[in-house]
């Protein structure tokens, strides 16, 4: 399926990156996952993607570094923020930094993951 | 005060003051009139002198003359008939002459006439009565008229000048008496008078002067005695007391100054007592303190100040605080016009804020400032600054945020995971399940979900508890809050069928409010109306203003809260015996929650329910809004 949406998961706990990745791959995305900002900005250097899945409390470089050096590039994909951070001041921040929705994983259901990066 | 008392008549200064003048008035008075009395004594005699003498002498004249003529008539009388005619006329002539010279007496002294004690007018007739018979018996002799006749006209003429001459020897001798008497009763009257003008001169010009002068000589030095001791106690010696004899005003001046001392001592005692009391507590206060005046120049600072501000061994006396302590706010020196001490200096009102200083040596330390300006009677007169290094507090509230944070994405983490993978086994991505396994799946994924709300209730609770929420009013519109909200609720509503109306109050105009944070409040009541109301329930929302209140009311004609539960509905954890029944699924953390929401953004909630017809909640807020605060944390949605 050459038109398959390719999603990138940037998620340092292994059982919710597989969780995510199983439930997308499923629902007939491509997906590729990262274990932190590093991994992440390496990969969106190689290769466009039309969602990023973007976890915030990451090891080695953050969600919200992950951003602003997307910002500062200028080359903003499609990013939709999953976080455990639940504080206003965080959502703030990023979609000020150019994140396009923020959820709280323990607030949205995996159906509602594939609803949201299906409107990518 | 003299010990033992005082037993002295009691006799006051003034007293003694109008005593000394009435007597010295009464000596004088004495001595005018014992003079005055003397001159009258003095005039008496005079004239006496001047005019009774006199008067002594003319009927003394009177008499010799009368006594004369009476010779001269006698001469005549026992002239010889043979004797001359010449002889006879010149006898008769002595006769006229004698008549004359006894008339110009009485002439002479027509005063004599006025004196009732000469009886003048019986002498006058007698001399006249006399002169008479002294014609007609020179008359009768002159004619021959036989000298028998004639002898009893001599005896007659005898007899007359014995009574005239009787008469006057009695007036002299009356005058006379008179002058004995008059004599006697001056020398007495003069003598006694003499005595008292001498004496009460004597008393007046001597003994007055003296007295007066020994009294003024007491009252001088008991005043100067009392100058003295009232000097002393000017110096501050209050353990003396004026010892006075007198109980007079200044005996009376001398305890008013002894009362006075001893309540000065007491009063210095107690200053003294407070002053210690004042720098013992100065010095051991946890805080710092240093208090300057209106110009805003040290004037005093404790040990503590000058341990938290780097000032031990610094002189600061006088000097402007801010001047000598640099303030920082986000790494910013604070100038001295921003400072709050500037501010409170010239609002006159307290302020307190938190400031960062920079020490010699280390991390520089946050301070809280707390300002307060001294007024005495309405004038500032400088401001005491109590200051608190604030550095650990602060250490540690942020440490609780962070762990709070951390906590709940720590605790959100395993939970999402087993909600993923439950809800992945309820929508059979790991393949068709069996009945029994799709049940258990079912039953994790409800339980993982209870949990999350669980821990964001929680989370949600102890931010709020601490104080720190962020509270960031906004101008908002009730109506589209409202909206927003019941549109997110929409599929529990359509899934409980529930009719909705909402109502509310038309141009209501928008009003300062955090709209996340009353947003939960109609979320949680909302919430609860679907939640607890039978399925085709009617729930209303009617938002109104009531005076400066704007009043929200959300009306169910759901289960209702039993009237023995009522008063608990707002406790932590609470939830009603029927609720549960009917609703597993719940924390009862919501109304405690939204009350203490409701309450921090100066509103009130309440209820009326009724077991099995339905509840309805107010709650107002006011429409002048919410006070912001630059909390720390936010509720979760």
């Amino acid at each position: 399926m050459a038109n398959k949406k390719h999603v990138l998961i940037v998620e340092d706990e292994k059982p919710l990156a597989h969780a995510l990745s199983l439930k997308l791959t499923n629902a007939g995305f491509e997906v590729t996952n990262a274990e932190n900002g590093q991994q992440a900005l390496d990969l969106l250097e190689a290769k466009t993607y039309d969602v990023v899945l973007l976890d915030l409390m990451m090891p080695v470089l953050d969600g919200f570094q992950v951003l602003e050096q997307l910002k500062a590039k200028g080359k903003m994909p499609y990013v939709i923020v999953l976080s455990n951070l639940s504080q206003r001041v965080d959502e703030d921040r990023v979609l000020a930094l150019g994140a396009k929705k923020y959820f709280i994983k323990s607030d949205i259901s995996l159906s509602e993951v594939v609803a949201e990066a299906a409107k990518a | 005060m003299m010990p033992g008392g005082n037993r002295q008549l009691h006799i006051s200064l003034r007293t003694r003051l109008s005593i000394f003048a009435v007597v010295l008035i009464i000596a004088t008075v004495a001595s005018f009139v014992s003079f005055q009395m003397l001159r009258r004594t003095y005039d008496q005699l005079s004239r006496t002198l001047g005019q009774d003498v006199p008067q002594l002498i003319a009927v003394q004249e009177i008499r010799w003359r009368t006594d004369a003529l009476r010779y001269a008539v006698n001469g005549y009388l026992l002239m010889p008939a043979s004797a001359a005619s010449s002889q006879q006329a010149a006898q008769k002539r002595t006769i006229d002459t004698s008549i004359q010279d006894l008339m110009a007496v009485e002439t002479r002294h027509p005063e004599l006439a006025h004196d009732p004690l000469w009886q003048f007018a019986a002498i006058k007739e007698r001399t006249t009565t006399f002169i008479g018979k002294a014609n007609e018996t020179v008359r009768l002799r002159s004619q021959n008229i036989a000298p028998a006749n004639f002898a009893a006209q001599t005896q007659q003429f005898n007899a007359d000048f014995t009574a005239l001459d009787g008469t006057l020897q009695s007036a002299i001798d009356a005058k006379a008496g008179q002058f004995n008497t008059l004599q006697s009763s001056t020398r007495e009257q003069s003598r006694r008078l003499t005595f008292l003008a001498v004496g009460s001169s004597i008393f007046a010009a001597v003994i007055l002067p003296v007295v007066g002068l020994l009294l003024l000589l007491s009252v001088s030095r008991s005043l100067r005695q009392l100058r003295e001791e009232a000097g002393r106690f000017a110096n501050g010696d209050l353990s003396r007391r004026i010892v006075t004899r007198d109980n007079d005003e200044v005996g009376q001046l001398a305890t008013t100054f002894n009362q006075m001392a001893e309540r000065l001592k007491t009063s210095y005692q107690r200053l003294a007592l407070e002053n210690s009391r004042d720098e013992v507590l100065f010095e051991s206060m946890g805080e710092g303190l240093i208090a300057t005046d209106k110009a805003g120049k040290i004037t005093l600072i404790n040990d503590n100040a000058r341990a938290i501000l780097d000032l031990i061994g610094t002189d600061v006396d006088d000097q402007p605080v801010t001047k000598v302590v640099n303030l920082y706010d986000n790494e910013k020196l604070v100038h001295a016009d921003k400072r709050i001490e500037h501010h409170v200096l010239h609002t006159k009102k307290p302020q307190a804020s938190i400031f960062s200083f920079h020490k010699k040596e280390g991390k520089p330390i946050m301070v809280n400032l707390d300002v307060n300006p001294i007024m005495v009677g309405g004038e500032l007169s400088g401001i005491v600054m109590v200051i608190r290094d604030v550095t650990h507090e602060r250490e540690v509230d942020r440490m609780k945020t962070e762990f709070i944070s951390l906590a709940s994405h720590q605790l959100r983490t395993p939970l999402s995971a087993i909600k993923w993978f439950s809800e992945m086994l309820v929508s059979g991505d790991a393949g068709k399940l069996k009945p029994e396994q799709l049940d258990f799946a079912q039953n994790i994924y409800t339980s993982s979900e209870r949990m999350i709300e669980l821990v964001n209730s929680l989370l949600n609770i102890s931010r709020i508890e601490s104080g720190r929420i962020i509270i960031d009013p906004r101008p908002t519109d009730l109506s589209e809050l409202v909206k927003g909200i019941i549109n997110d609720l929409g599929p529990k509503i359509e899934e409980k069928q529930h009719t909705l109306v909402v109502s509310v109050h038309k141009n209501l105009q928008k009003i300062n409010l955090d709209p996340h944070l009353v947003g939960q409040v109609y979320l949680n009541l909302l919430t609860n109306a679907i939640k607890y109301t039978p399925k085709g329930g009617e729930i209303s929302v009617f938002v109104s203003r009531k005076g400066d209140q704007v009043v929200s009311q959300i009306t169910d004609n759901g289960y209702g809260i039993p009237k023995a539960q009522q008063d608990k509905v707002f406790q932590k954890f609470f939830r009603a015996e029927n609720a549960v029944k009917v609703e597993t699924d719940g924390t009862g953390l919501g109304l405690y929650l939204i009350k203490a929401v409701v309450e921090s953004s100066g509103g009130k909630i309440w209820f009326e329910s009724a077991e099995g017809k339905g509840t309805t909640f107010w709650f107002s807020l006011p429409l002048s809004g919410m006070k912001a605060k630059a909390g720390e944390v936010t509720l979760d949605a």
